[in-house]
């Protein structure tokens, strides 16, 4: 025997909740076969601890009800910044037309996804014909400088020269909810147009996409670290979802390099 | 192991802290929900560096903090007080004698203290991990949770006289 071995009192809580590093065992345990004081000390612990685990242990065990289930917490969750992301772009739209729709979308919870993206749709349909007060800008440079100051933020106008597209114009447009959006126009080969909303989103959401459709035209809305985005177009959801792809790389692209 | 499958797993350990830090079994799970639910929608603000776990439960005791200080003014807690029903046999029945001091004993602990004990004991963490999850000092945890045990112990050696091997064979 050599006389007890220097142990701190730290040591012997780890001990007793099983957090000691191996190194340390053959210390502790001679420690405690020479002080009773200490054995005690740690049984007793180990016992509270038993005893707070019987307090507070669930009646069913490790068994959890369905509604903790965090896959099915998730895709709530990306459903909800989905259609956050469509009721920005759309409260933008509709905004336009005349403000009525915004006025109830602030009162009331957004309503369905479906609803959404008709309403959508027809905007996008109609808005050829209406005129805006805001002029198309058609100048890429002018646009991107007009689309940051706007949106307090920097634009970086997505180049899909390689998904086919090439940029009409586009212009900042006033959010019916107290905020402003980037409205990009594009057209492809056929003439095919396809528009591009970037909404600031007020809280960052995780990237999630969700294809909608209403009768021939179809949309897809996503988020992603910097922007809501709604892409709208009446192309097939094969061709949207290329183009989004197409779209959120130039914009990841413009992020790491800004 | 991927993010979702991580948080799952701390599931048990939440809801044992969840129970401890309320006074009833539903609002446990609602609080559990709140706490996961907000972890999933900004899973980026998780830093990659540290365990799931810790960062849940600073989550879950940031949410409650929030409601108990706006609904009464101050930390409140509050042991489940039906925590079993009386059991039927003499031995059952030490055993859950023996709960019911070790509830008491909890009330009576500071706050400060309290929370380290719950924590170390029903979290499954490491000291370091409980002082991320606490935002302390692992310092002040290990104080805390010495000065916290030792309290404990004396009240419950105390009121029983019994040692705690005995006690505890009266619970298992």
């Amino acid at each position: 025997m050599t006389g007890a071995p220097t142990v701190e009192e730290n040591e012997l809580h780890a001990y007793a909740d099983g957090q000691l590093p191996a190194a340390r065992l053959p210390a502790v345990k001679e420690l405690l076969a020479a002080d009773p004081a200490a054995r005690s000390r740690v049984a007793a612990w180990r016992t509270q601890n038993e005893l707070i685990g019987c307090l507070y242990d669930p009646p069913e065990g490790d068994r959890w009800p369905g509604r903790l289930a965090p896959h099915r917490l998730d895709a709530r969750s990306r459903r909800r910044s989905v259609r956050a992301a469509i009721a920005a772009a759309l409260a933008l739209t509709v905004g336009l037309a005349g403000g009525w729709w915004a006025h109830g979308m602030r009162s009331t919870t957004p309503p369905a996804v479906a609803t959404l993206a008709r309403l959508g749709a027809d905007l996008h349909r109609t808005e050829l014909q209406r005129r805006f007060d805001t002029p198309l800008e058609f100048d890429p440079r002018r646009l991107a400088a007009g689309l940051a100051r706007a949106l307090a933020h920097p634009v970086a106008i997505p180049d899909l020269a390689g998904a086919g597209l090439r940029l009409v114009g586009g212009r900042a447009l006033p959010v019916a909810t107290a905020s402003t959006a980037a409205q990009l126009i594009y057209v492809d080969t056929t003439g095919l147009r396809f528009t591009l909303y970037l909404v600031r989103p007020e809280n960052i959401r995780d990237p999630s996409t969700e294809p909608l459709r209403a009768d021939d035209l179809a949309g897809l809305a996503w988020s992603y670290e910097e922007f809501h985005c709604l892409l709208i177009a009446d192309a097939a959801p094969e061709r949207l979802r290329e183009i989004s792809r197409a779209i959120q790389a130039q914009l990841d692209a413009a992020d790491d390099t800004g | 192991m991927d993010f979702l499958a991580d948080v799952e797993s701390c599931i048990p350990s939440l809801r044992r802290y969840a129970r401890a830090l309320l006074h009833q079994a539903a609002d446990a799970d609602d609080l559990v929900q709140d706490c996961l639910e907000r972890a999933i929608g900004r899973r980026h603000l998780w830093l990659g560096g540290e365990t799931v776990r810790p960062w849940l439960f600073r989550i879950m005791r940031n949410i409650h903090a929030n409601r108990t200080r706006r609904f009464h003014g101050g930390p409140a807690f509050e042991p489940i007080e039906d925590v079993q029903a009386e059991p039927a046999d003499a031995e059952a029945q030490t055993a859950s004698v023996a709960l019911r001091e070790m509830r008491n004993a909890l009330r009576q602990l500071p706050d400060e203290q309290r929370q380290v004990v719950l924590l170390v004991a029903l979290s499954g963490m490491s000291y370091r991990d409980c002082a991320a999850a606490l935002d302390l000092p692992i310092g002040t945890v290990m104080s805390r949770l010495a000065r916290g045990r030792e309290r404990l112990r004396r009240a419950l050696e105390g009121e029983t006289g019994a040692r705690p091997d005995t006690l505890l064979r009266r619970v298992k």
